[in-house]
């Protein structure tokens, strides 16, 4: 394995493409924050920096390792370097998970350089970010859960058209979860809404929320959210991402709102103490903010998630080339790239399944397809994570490592292995 | 098997096949080949006689559809088999963007040489095929001959104890054959096992010691060179006469 890393490191290095790569991230650094202009805020500024140059670096790295996976093997074997190596005794797994290590390294040393000028860059334009904050979302039962319960409800009931119960079960439920995942809740005035949300007790809280009304027109609002012994009043328009500090009651007699009781409930609650109905939607639209650590030490980890990616991407790519020649390969990466991206978008924002043509079941079809597999495959966003402020859990990152850089690496290199064999042939 | 044989192949068969599994060329029908330790055997036989096949079952690239294949007396594909092979394939393909150096050090490497004795060889190697003084340079740039000698050297990085080559003279100019011939010689006279395939009869008669004609996937002669030159009329031209004449026997016996 280490003489197949060190062929591949060499080719990268002498085909100048570290160098390249190299440049074009400190390009994307001192060029990208003039070309794309930001609204001048602080936030506009964090935003460029970080959205827009760890999203370029991101991109650059992601398909760089895709594009350079995609020709490795394939050339050699186009080149019939390939029997040399394989009348070796050395197995050819190996061969391919050490241009994968290669690929590795390459996207690796990318990111560290990115991580560095990241870090040297923000104070130098008069940016000192603050730390992120650990997103707690509402404990509730999966949407899929609750999705299957209503189905089961649908189908005994009379009401329910025939065309619905005779729809394949599994379209059906695709729709009643994406439902779930939008439904909204109204709250009248002098209404509360609960959510249960299980957060630790010590923690110093925000609410992260944001409330539409009936027509989507905006609205004065005003309200005020409770949990545990701390309360945060919140006065504002609908519409609006709000943050809402929950704080100790200064007393008992808050306007609007009853005195704090015991037992405390361990929902979140909100009142609505203006005149106007407000919505939202518990899924989407309700988050508890806790401290999280900080800054570096959050895109660090995006970073380390960034190049899970890429890991993942590259061996992919291997896959692709022990398969395909070097032009197809990399036809159908980048088609699969584009249908992965698309995917979930046509899948969340198909109208209505039961009034599609044939055409559009068979492309909703596909693209549910690619989403549940590229979502199988690695559901990560670390540039918007770190762009949001969102801190990373450890447990996340350690799951994305174990399988973008682990387990799913481990099987397509091992069928790029037994194809380098069938294909040596 | 006897360890004597290094190489056996007994009722080999090889069907390529197309997509849906049907039958499309048969390369190899019935073979049956021993090369004893020490040998240097030539395979010769016309263009799509099925010789690249053979070897190809015998480095255990491909699979035979029927027979068995056995190299030291194992599986080709066991690694302990592989180990103790090297091959020169009949193009000399490199990684264009390594050195001289880099290049046998990297065969060296995925024969799980020790780096220290893998550079030794290595220096040893280039030397005697009169590419020392250009071992820094990438092969990228060389002429064919000098890209053949590197690929010569990256068979023989390992030291193994038989030696598979492809048309070794292919693309080398007369100074050149001479020296790998010499070469050759060498290397057999140290007790290594060199199969050989090459259109150069001429070549096949001054290296050899046995020899197995093949054509249309069969075997349809062979035996110790010395004999069929012995047996000759035109000693300088023996084995070109043998050869003809067993293909000629053939397509008359067709």
């Amino acid at each position: 394995m280490k003489d197949a890393f060190q062929i591949a490191w060499r080719g990268l290095w002498r085909g100048k493409m570290f160098w390249t790569l190299l440049a074009a991230v400190v390009a994307a650094h001192f060029l990208l924050p003039g070309l794309v202009r930001s609204d001048g805020t602080f936030a506009g500024r964090f935003e460029m920096h970080v959205r827009v140059v760890f999203g370029a670096v991101t991109a650059l790295v992601c398909l760089s390792s895709l594009a350079l996976a995609c020709g490795a093997l394939a050339r050699e074997r186009e080149d019939e370097l390939l029997p040399l190596s394989l009348v070796r005794p050395v197995s050819a797994f190996s061969l391919a998970a050490g241009r994968w290590l290669a690929f590795l390294s390459l996207a690796a040393c990318i990111l560290a350089l990115h991580y560095l000028l990241l870090h040297f860059m923000l104070p130098s334009v008069g940016l000192s970010p603050e730390n992120c904050r650990i997103h707690h979302a509402p404990a509730l039962p999966p949407a899929e859960v609750t999705a299957a319960r209503m189905m089961e409800a649908f189908l005994r009931s009379e009401k329910t058209p025939e065309a619905v119960k005779k729809a394949p079960r599994a379209a059906v439920l695709a729709l009643l979860t994406a439902k779930e995942n939008e439904r909204y809740e109204v709250v009248r005035p002098g209404e509360t809404l609960r959510l249960p949300f299980s957060v630790p007790a010590d923690e110093t809280l925000t609410v992260q929320v944001r409330f539409s009304t009936l027509y989507n027109i905006k609205e004065p609002l005003c309200g005020v959210f409770r949990y545990r012994d701390s309360e945060g009043p919140v006065s504002n328009s609908t519409q609006a991402i709000l943050e809402v500090p929950l704080r100790a009651p200064l007393s008992d007699s808050h306007v609007g709102f009853e005195p704090l009781t015991k037992p405390i409930s361990p929902d979140l609650t909100f009142k609505n103490t203006g005149r106007s109905d407000v919505m939202l939607r518990p899924r989407r639209d309700v988050t508890l903010l806790a401290p999280g650590d900080s800054f570096a030490a959050n895109s660090l980890r995006a970073t380390l998630e960034a190049l899970a990616l890429a890991g993942l991407l590259a061996a992919f790519g291997l896959f692709l080339s022990a398969a395909l020649s070097r032009p197809v390969a990399l036809f159908t990466a980048a088609v699969l790239m584009a249908v992965a991206l698309m995917a979930p978008d046509a899948v969340s924002q198909f109208p209505d399944e039961f009034n599609a043509t044939m055409g559009e079941k068979m492309g909703l079809a596909i693209s549910r397809a690619v989403t549940r597999f590229t979502a199988a495959l690695s559901d990560v966003s670390p540039v918007s994570d770190l762009a949001s402020g969102r801190a990373i859990p450890v447990g996340e990152l350690g799951r994305v490592i174990a399988t973008d850089l682990v387990a799913w690496p481990f099987l397509f290199l091992s069928l790029s292995a037994f194809l380098l064999r069938r294909k040596s042939r | 098997m006897a360890e004597e044989n290094v190489i056996e192949l007994k009722g080999v068969e090889k069907t390529f096949r197309d997509f849906w599994m049907r039958p499309v060329a048969e390369a190899v029908r019935g073979l049956d080949l021993e090369v004893a330790r020490g040998d240097v055997f030539g395979l010769i036989g016309p263009n799509g006689s099925g010789k690249s096949t053979t070897i190809k079952m015998i480095l255990g690239l491909i699979r035979p559809t029927k027979g068995t294949v056995r190299l030291f007396g194992l599986d080709p594909r066991a690694k302990a088999a592989r180990a103790r092979l090297g091959y020169l394939p009949e193009l000399s393909h490199l990684h264009s963007f390594l050195t001289a150096e880099e290049t046998v050090l990297y065969y060296a490497g995925l024969s799980g040489m020790k780096r220290t004795e893998a550079r030794r060889r290595m220096l040893g190697l280039l030397e005697e095929l009169k590419l020392a003084h250009v071992r820094r340079r990438t092969v990228g740039g060389f002429s064919k001959g000098m890209a053949r000698r590197v690929a010569i050297a990256a068979a023989l990085v390992s030291s193994p104890e038989l030696l598979i080559l492809d048309e070794p003279t292919s693309g080398l100019d007369p100074i050149g054959t001479r020296e790998v011939k010499e070469l050759i010689a060498r290397l057999a006279a140290g007790g290594m096992t060199v199969l050989l395939t090459s259109h150069q009869l001429f070549d096949v008669q001054d290296i050899c010691n046995r020899v197995a004609v093949i054509s249309e996937g069969r075997k349809v002669g062979g035996g110790v060179v010395a004999d069929i030159v012995a047996s000759a009329q035109d000693k300088r031209h023996a084995l070109e006469e043998y050869f003809e004449a067993r293909l000629n026997l053939q397509k008359g016996g067709a």
